[in-house]
């Protein structure tokens, strides 16, 4: 019964995760629009989801985005900003029959800029989920290091190093994100060692904790025994076992790392414009909550299916790899 | 107990130390000064030396070091560059919102996870387990900035049953002195329950499983054998067990809440801690900064003192079987 539960959520966590990205993935391909993009953008600005514009292209060069088009003898009349204007046919490359042959479509909407929600969401979601897998990659390298120093050599060092993650555990962690994001730097990058610099005292404590039990296990001993230096003891004996319980940690870990990166965008800092991310993008929204609710509440929606899906996984792992975990 | 006590007050303070000694390096060797920011690129390069002196910029890193950790330990934190005040009255100021923010989350926190949590551990596997246990990791899953932009969206400019931001509302000094205590829970409700909620979902799943483990014990059992009500087993025999590592758990989970305030005081103007760092910040206010972030490290450090106390009240075997730190 229990086994069957953790592989249920396995399974679900699995697929959204898996979803999540892939659609990040392929944001290249897949997003309806350039994210980047501000067409028109007195006329786009503020759409709800599922607006369909026409696409007016001038001789001028100009490309103008309309809410109705309608075909009359002499050329066009238009629909834009509320009020209606005749344009005659030589001034409008692209005419039709009944009207024009391009039409925009925004399933999630616009922004401000008459930027295309959904697009900015694909490849903001690239952006997160790309800082939140190398900030847990840097983590758990860090983690797996100090948690091995601290599990195999003396008891000194390993006292200090508990100590001190006893030390940046007590820290709020955002307020220290936040400080070393604002003074040093923002950026990707600067995101991705604030955060990975940060989350590593959970995976240090999980694998002394692992590398301790293991060491005084008798295949340990026996190979001790045998003469094997203690690289090759720590190396090919004990850590690769070490790892296992980090699995579902992991899992975890990518979640909470997203979410602190939302909120460090949010606020400012972390992966700022005009790099999309989700957490700036509900930044940007949050402008403009009354006038164009989607623009902050879509992302938000993303962030939280992604972190659910992320969440189910780890519970499912740990149900799956830990049998003594109910 | 005093001996445990005080052993617990000095690793704290020990602790304390690190941190603030940690915070100090990290803003002191980050690239670029203040002075950039505040000093106005036209002012002469000789005033501007004057207001290095004056901050104490242009000394070595230790004499500054020790300089600054001397004015700590007298209670003074230097004066705000953002705000020319004493940096240490600006965070008191700000103190008092950021306490009541947060023990009113905890308490929506409690409110929430404790009659679910039970309700989910004593039927393990039913429907209604099922709901809460997926409940819990949605509520986790939720940014806590994000449930406030929609709580605003929603219950204070949809429906207008809230104010949206600040303490009190305007006009507040006129009123009666039990209306402005009105004022101000109708003011906290919503970023409260914000917080609250969406820090709720680890404590749940704690709960519960605390409730599920307990229930299958010999004194819950010898509780229900010689024939208690079962409320009574559930909730003083079966819930008992779990008081100390909860307490723990709360304390544990201090610096989260602490970090759930930050965004929550930023969304809802709310004038605490929080949104204090972010503009300090925001400003490279160096002695603001400080300040701020060694206060809120204090807070969570006396947070899991308290809980460690209370944990020691509670059962004499933490009180003997302790170790340093």
């Amino acid at each position: 019964m229990p086994f069957e539960r953790g592989h249920g959520l396995l399974r679900w966590g699995g697929a959204v995760t898996l979803l999540v990205l892939l659609a990040a993935a392929a944001a290249p391909w897949i997003s309806p629009h350039d994210p980047r993009q501000q067409l028109d953008p007195a006329s786009a600005r503020h759409r709800p989801p599922g607006t369909r514009l026409a696409v007016v292209r001038l001789a001028d060069g100009a490309t103008l985005l309309a809410d109705a088009v309608e075909r009359t003898p002499t050329g066009l009349r238009v629909q834009r900003l509320g009020s209606w204007r005749s344009l005659p046919a030589s001034q409008v490359l692209n005419l039709a029959p009944r009207g024009v042959d391009t039409w925009r479509t925004y399933p999630l909407g616009t922004d401000r800029y008459g930027r295309d929600v959904a697009s900015r969401l694909l490849w903001g979601g690239r952006v997160s989920l790309r800082v939140a897998l190398l900030a847990v990659a840097l983590a758990l390298t860090l983690g797996v290091l100090i948690g091995a120093v601290a599990g195999l050599g003396p008891a000194v060092v390993d006292a200090v190093l508990m100590r001190g993650v006893d030390a940046l555990m007590a820290f709020p962690r955002l307020f220290l994100v936040l400080a070393v994001a604002a003074l040093w730097r923002s950026g990707e990058l600067a995101a991705v060692v604030v955060l990975g610099g940060t989350g590593w005292m959970e995976v240090a404590r999980l694998t002394r904790g692992e590398v301790l039990r293991l060491r005084g296990l008798d295949f340990v001993q026996a190979a001790r025994a045998m003469g094997a230096p203690p690289w090759r003891i720590a190396f090919v004996h004990v850590l690769p076992l070490a790892v296992v319980p980090l699995f579902a940690h992991t899992a975890l870990r990518v979640g909470d790392t997203i979410l602190t990166e939302s909120a460090l965008s949010f606020l400012g800092f972390g992966v700022t414009p005009p790099t999309p991310s989700w957490g700036n993008l509900i930044a940007d929204g949050q402008d403009v909550l009354l006038d164009a609710w989607w623009v902050a509440a879509l992302p938000g929606v993303a962030i939280a299916v992604t972190v659910l899906g992320f969440a189910l996984l780890g519970d499912g792992l740990r149900a799956v790899l830990d049998p003594r975990s109910r | 107990m005093t001996g445990f006590l005080l052993r617990r007050v000095a690793a704290s303070a020990l602790l304390l130390l690190l941190v603030l000694t940690a915070t100090f390096l990290l803003l002191h060797l980050a690239p670029g000064d203040p002075l950039g920011l505040l000093a106005h690129p036209r002012v002469p390069p000789e005033q501007r030396e004057a207001l290095r002196q004056l901050w104490g910029l242009d000394q070595p890193l230790a004499a500054r070091y020790l300089r600054w950790l001397g004015g700590v330990v007298r209670g003074d934190w230097g004066t705000s560059f953002l705000f020319r005040r004493p940096a240490g009255a600006v965070l008191l100021a700000a103190l008092p919102n950021t306490l009541l923010l947060g023990g009113a989350a905890l308490l929506v926190q409690l409110v929430v996870a404790v009659p679910l949590g039970v309700a989910a551990g004593r039927r393990p596997g039913s429907p209604l387990d099922h709901g809460i246990r997926v409940g819990s990791l949605l509520l986790y899953s939720l940014p806590t900035f994000w449930v406030g932009l929609m709580a605003l969206l929603l219950f204070a400019y949809g429906l207008g049953l809230f104010p949206p931001s600040h303490l009190h509302g305007v006009g507040a000094e006129s009123l009666s002195p039990g209306l402005r205590v009105l004022d101000l829970l109708h003011h906290l409700a919503l970023p409260a329950l914000v917080l609250g909620l969406t820090s709720a979902g680890g404590l749940l799943r704690f709960v519960r499983s605390s409730v599920l483990e307990a229930m299958g014990q010999p004194h819950v059992l010898a509780a229900r054998a010689r024939g208690l009500s079962e409320r009574r087993v559930v909730w003083v025999h079966g819930l008992g067990s779990a008081l100390g590592p909860l307490l723990q758990l709360l304390g544990l989970s201090l610096p989260a809440l602490l970090g759930g305030a930050l965004v929550t005081e930023v969304v809802f103007s709310w004038p605490g801690l929080g949104r204090l760092a972010w503009s300090a910040m925001l400003a490279r206010d160096y002695p603001l900064i400080l300040a701020v972030t060694a206060w809120s490290a204090a807070l969570v450090l006396v947070g899991n003192l308290l809980a460690d106390l209370l944990q020691a009240a509670a059962d004499p075997r933490v009180r003997e079987a302790t170790h340093a730190v």
